[in-house]
């Protein structure tokens, strides 16, 4: 089972992931501590449903985050690390969901990882509530929790697997290279790592700015710094004791000898620091919440009809090539390179992931303009002020273009289905219940046996979607083919809404 | 490890930019080695230049931005005497004011801007906008954005470099909001408490004491409303640029009988200055055709060239001539030398009695061509010279002589 149907479960039971012959198994563990603590939660509130429990808890942790106290530790039922448990068990299958999106739109970058490695990254962050709902807005996402959720997993996934990146590239860099490539962050965070003492760390940190600024590079070879010569760390050294004076830190004179004791010191911290396995959960640092904004909650209620009709306006007056790209990309839901590939021999310059990023940018940028522009037309009283509120704005406009395109290929379908027999219709229609696929996808999650009628009769459904498809885009024949996945996964969902 | 490609499917919210060609950014290089002379804290300046002029490139595509941008042309020197004190690149769209801010840090989970970029009420912008680079591999990406208001209200100061730093989060990843909010909504101009200005007397004592060159940038030598008012007048900013140029140049390039040394060693790594070129830049950048060094067939056993037009002027009845050397490293560790001399600008003919010496470091003539009535070129016969020796070249002209002076030292570079 994908999904958890029980409350209780819910909120107690974690999901372990195994890959089983290229099936990956899903496998619910109960926590039995939890379990106790959240049924004696329902039985004395029967009526509250999943998302007032969600929201309990994420505002138990905000409180207390924001206010520093432990207010609710005079009750044991709810101390913080159960509730912070309650919450990364609610959120397993979010979890997965990022991996499983994450997977699929990186499907196309050099070290692959699996559903399960994703899933498991993501899962620190799902074991750190606290931080994950740090930036929360009760006013904008307690409505979906889910989504603020999935959108903040696959950032963490996306800065790990960058960060392991960065790890991997430390045995390019020479030692005093390394140096130069450190951020102030890590320089503090690699010191803090040896245990430094933090009158120590400023020192440090002043040596290593006074040898950045002094140490001569070679054109293109930040990596490849040489180790000063005595001569530069009597250089360093003098910049570095006027500093202290001008800082007044209270110091010892440093001489050439100090100073290159010192930066070996810290060439070692960063080695170490750049060696280990990244999976800090981010930094303390204050966020201050944005206020919610009265926009939020217009974008969520009454205006949401009206953003609609603006959209569509806009779409349909959009370039053509722009309205291919964002059928693809949003409809479809295909990543920029699968774009890429599918137009590359009628556009030559769509080759590439970021030529195709980059018409998108600019397809964006005129029809986010255009909206808000129509948006103060309409709205004169909800003006859009600043850039805060276009971000605001500008995510309206993602979530309902991205409905338009969906409903404009779910037209095409409303069409194709009339072709079949009723009969047909009838054992595609109501075979929905399970989510079947027709792919060979190394991901299959329910073994339910399809019936062989079934299946060739939404093959064949598929196959007029993609010659509609190909024929609407103007696109070559079969040069849809490609991304059969995604075509099959969208007839699935069209199925599974009707 | 991840390539632009992969790392752009990674952050497909951010701007990623290629790099042309490392040939292209090797004549960026060059021409910010000729604008800083021979500072030595150059690389600052180099990431600076690189940097925009891959956002200018960007901009060529992006014709609805590109109408409402103003950037000063690159040859001026507003940008090189900012960046020579200060990292960042100032641009103006649509009146507002926005700061690139480069760094080739890896890691991008903070963000610093210079104190003097939101302090100065000058120079303190609409936006900041955060640019990883990576000159190695020919990429960078704008990351993201933040507007003035937001960096006064979320950024942690930092006095040990003066920057006021903040999270990766407080930024917006995609700029595409910010070049709509520039079109769309009234930015004022940020509100930036006065710096207290500072009396003739001070400023020049000040200037004075800043002018005294050093490998690093002065920034951080005096208080900032001090260092503030200096760099935010223009006219300061000129004259402690200039002198610290000049004190630079008169200790660094003087040999210890004060003469003016060319390191024939930083041809080897492409870097020429003090008027030389390398020979494919020089043809390019005078209309000189390949044809004028119809001897090449003599220096292709020579593996770097340099030239310098000579322009004699009025010192030599308005003749102007191209000197020539070429170095080929040799087994023993010498270096072969071959030095012509050719008529510039078209001509087909030196003048006659031109006078090509070759001079020891002591002044003594070692050997001398001079030119006849129709010469295409001249040239000394080719030397054989030990790492570290000086040596000079005249060209002589009736009363007039102007001499040049080398020196080689040790290879720095595997090429070699």
């Amino acid at each position: 089972m994908e999904k958890r149907q029980n409350l209780v479960n819910k909120f107690s039971s974690f999901l372990s992931l195994r890959d089983d012959s290229h099936q990956l198994r899903l496998i619910w563990q109960i926590d039995p501590e939890l379990e106790k603590k959240m049924k004696l939660k329902v039985e004395a509130d029967p009526n509250a449903k999943e998302k007032f429990w969600a929201q309990y808890f994420i505002r138990v942790l905000l409180v207390q985050y924001q206010s520093n106290q432990n207010l609710l530790q005079l009750n044991p039922e709810c101390s913080l690390p159960i509730v912070k448990r309650h919450l990364s068990a609610y959120l397993q299958e979010s979890c997965l969901k990022a991996a499983k999106e994450i997977h699929r739109e990186l499907k196309y970058i050099k070290h692959k990882y699996s559903v399960e490695e994703y899933f498991q990254i993501a899962n620190i962050a799902a074991s750190s509530p606290g931080k994950l709902f740090k930036s929360f807005n009760f006013a904008r996402d307690k409505i979906n929790i889910e989504a603020y959720a999935i959108a903040a997993f696959k950032r963490f996934v996306r800065n790990q697997i960058y960060q392991q990146d960065l790890e991997a590239r430390r045995t390019r860099f020479s030692n005093y290279g390394l140096l130069r490539n450190l951020s102030v962050a890590e320089f503090n965070e690699s010191l803090v790592a040896q245990n430094f003492q933090n009158n120590q760390i400023i020192l440090y940190r002043l040596a290593w700015q006074c040898f950045n600024e002094i140490s001569e590079l070679t054109p293109n070879r930040l990596s490849n710094i040489k180790k000063p010569s005595n001569a530069d760390f009597t250089a360093i050294a003098s910049y570095y004791n006027q500093r202290c004076e001008r800082l007044n830190f209270p110091h010892i004179s440093a001489n050439y000898i100090t100073i290159e004791t010192m930066l070996s010191s810290c060439i070692h911290a960063a080695r170490n620091y750049r060696a280990k396995q990244y999976l800090a959960f981010e930094e303390n640092y204050n966020i201050i919440p944005d206020a919610p904004s009265i926009l939020d909650v217009l974008i969520q209620q009454e205006e949401w009809h009206q953003v609609q009709v603006i959209v569509k306006k806009l779409f349909t007056n959009m370039p053509e090539l722009c309205k291919i790209i964002f059928q693809l990309w949003q409809g479809l839901n295909l990543t920029q390179t699968e774009v890429a590939n599918i137009l590359k021999d009628k556009y030559p310059e769509l080759q590439k992931q970021y030529q195709v990023a980059r018409k998108l940018k600019r397809c964006s940028r005129s029809i986010l303009k255009k909206f808000a522009e129509e948006w103060n037309q309409i709205n004169s009283e909800v003006y859009v002020n600043d850039d805060r509120d276009i971000k605001r704005i500008k995510s309206a406009l993602e979530q309902c273009l991205k409905l338009y395109c969906r409903e404009i290929y779910f037209s095409f379908l409303d069409k194709n289905i009339k072709v079949f027999t009723d009969e047909e219709k009838n054992n595609i229609l109501n075979n929905n219940n399970s989510v079947n696929r027709l792919s060979n996808q190394q991901t299959n999650y329910d073994l339910e046996p399809e019936s062989d009628f079934v299946a060739a009769i939404k093959l064949k459904l598929v196959k007029l979607f993609q010659c509609q498809l190909e024929n609407n885009m103007c696109l070559p024949t079969n040069s849809l083919s490609r991304v059969n996945d995604r075509i099959v996964d969208f007839v699935n969902e069209w199925i599974e809404s009707k | 490890m991840f390539n632009i490609d992969d790392l752009s499917i990674i952050y497909p919210e951010n701007l990623w930019l290629e790099f042309s060609a490392l040939e292209q950014e090797k004549i960026w290089y060059k021409t910010v080695i000729n604008r800083f002379k021979n500072i030595d804290n150059y690389h600052g300046g180099f990431v600076n230049f690189v940097c925009l002029n891959a956002f200018v490139k960007w901009l060529e595509d992006e014709p609805d931005l590109q109408e409402k941008f103003y950037i000063p042309p690159l040859s001026q020197d507003l940008h090189f005497n900012r960046w020579e004190f200060v990292n960042g690149i100032e641009l103006t769209f649509n009146q507002n004011r926005i700061v690139l801010i480069p760094s080739e840090q890896g890691d991008i989970s903070e963000f610093r801007i210079p104190q003097e970029w939101v302090d100065i009420p000058d120079w303190a912008a609409n936006y900041y906008l955060a640019v990883q680079l990576n000159i190695e591999e020919n990429w960078q990406r704008i990351w993201g954005f933040i507007s003035y208001e937001q960096v006064n209200q979320k950024a942690k100061y930092d006095s040990i470099d003066r920057t006021y730093c903040l999270n990766n989060r407080d930024l917006t990843a995609d700029i595409n909001i910010m070049w709509v909010a520039q079109e769309l909504c009234m930015l004022e101009k940020p509100q930036v408490k006065p710096l207290p200005s500072l009396s003739e007397a001070k400023a020049q004592e000040i200037i004075k004491q800043l002018s005294k060159p050093t490998v690093y940038s002065p920034r951080l030598d005096i208080n900032f409303t001090e260092w503030g008012a200096i760099l935010a007048s223009d006219e300061y900013r000129q004259i402690l640029y200039n002198r610290r140029i000049q004190n630079l140049q008169n200790q660094q390039l003087m040999d210890p009988t004060g003469k003016v040394v060319q390191k024939l060693n930083l041809w080897f790594e492409n870097v020429f200055n003090e008027g030389w070129q390398s020979v494919d830049d020089f043809l390019s950048l005078t209309n000189t055709t390949a044809f004028q060094f119809r001897s090449d067939s003599v220096l292709n056993e020579v593996c770097v060239k340099g030239a310098k037009l000579i322009d004699l002027g009025m010192q030599l009845e308005n003749t102007s001539v191209v000197l020539l050397i070429g170095l080929s490293p040799q087994i023993d560790n010498k270096v072969g030398i071959r030095v012509q001399l050719y008529p510039a600008f078209g001509e087909n003919y030196l003048p006659a009695s031109i006078k090509l010496t070759l001079v020891s470091k002591s002044g003594k003539s070692l050997q001398y061509v001079e030119s006849r009535s129709y010469d295409n070129y001249i040239q000394l016969k080719r030397f054989k010279l030990p790492l570290g020796k000086f040596f000079s070249i005249q060209v002589g002209f009736k009363d007039i002589n102007i001499k040049e002076n080398f020196v080689l030292e040790s290879f720095a570079y595997s090429e070699i």
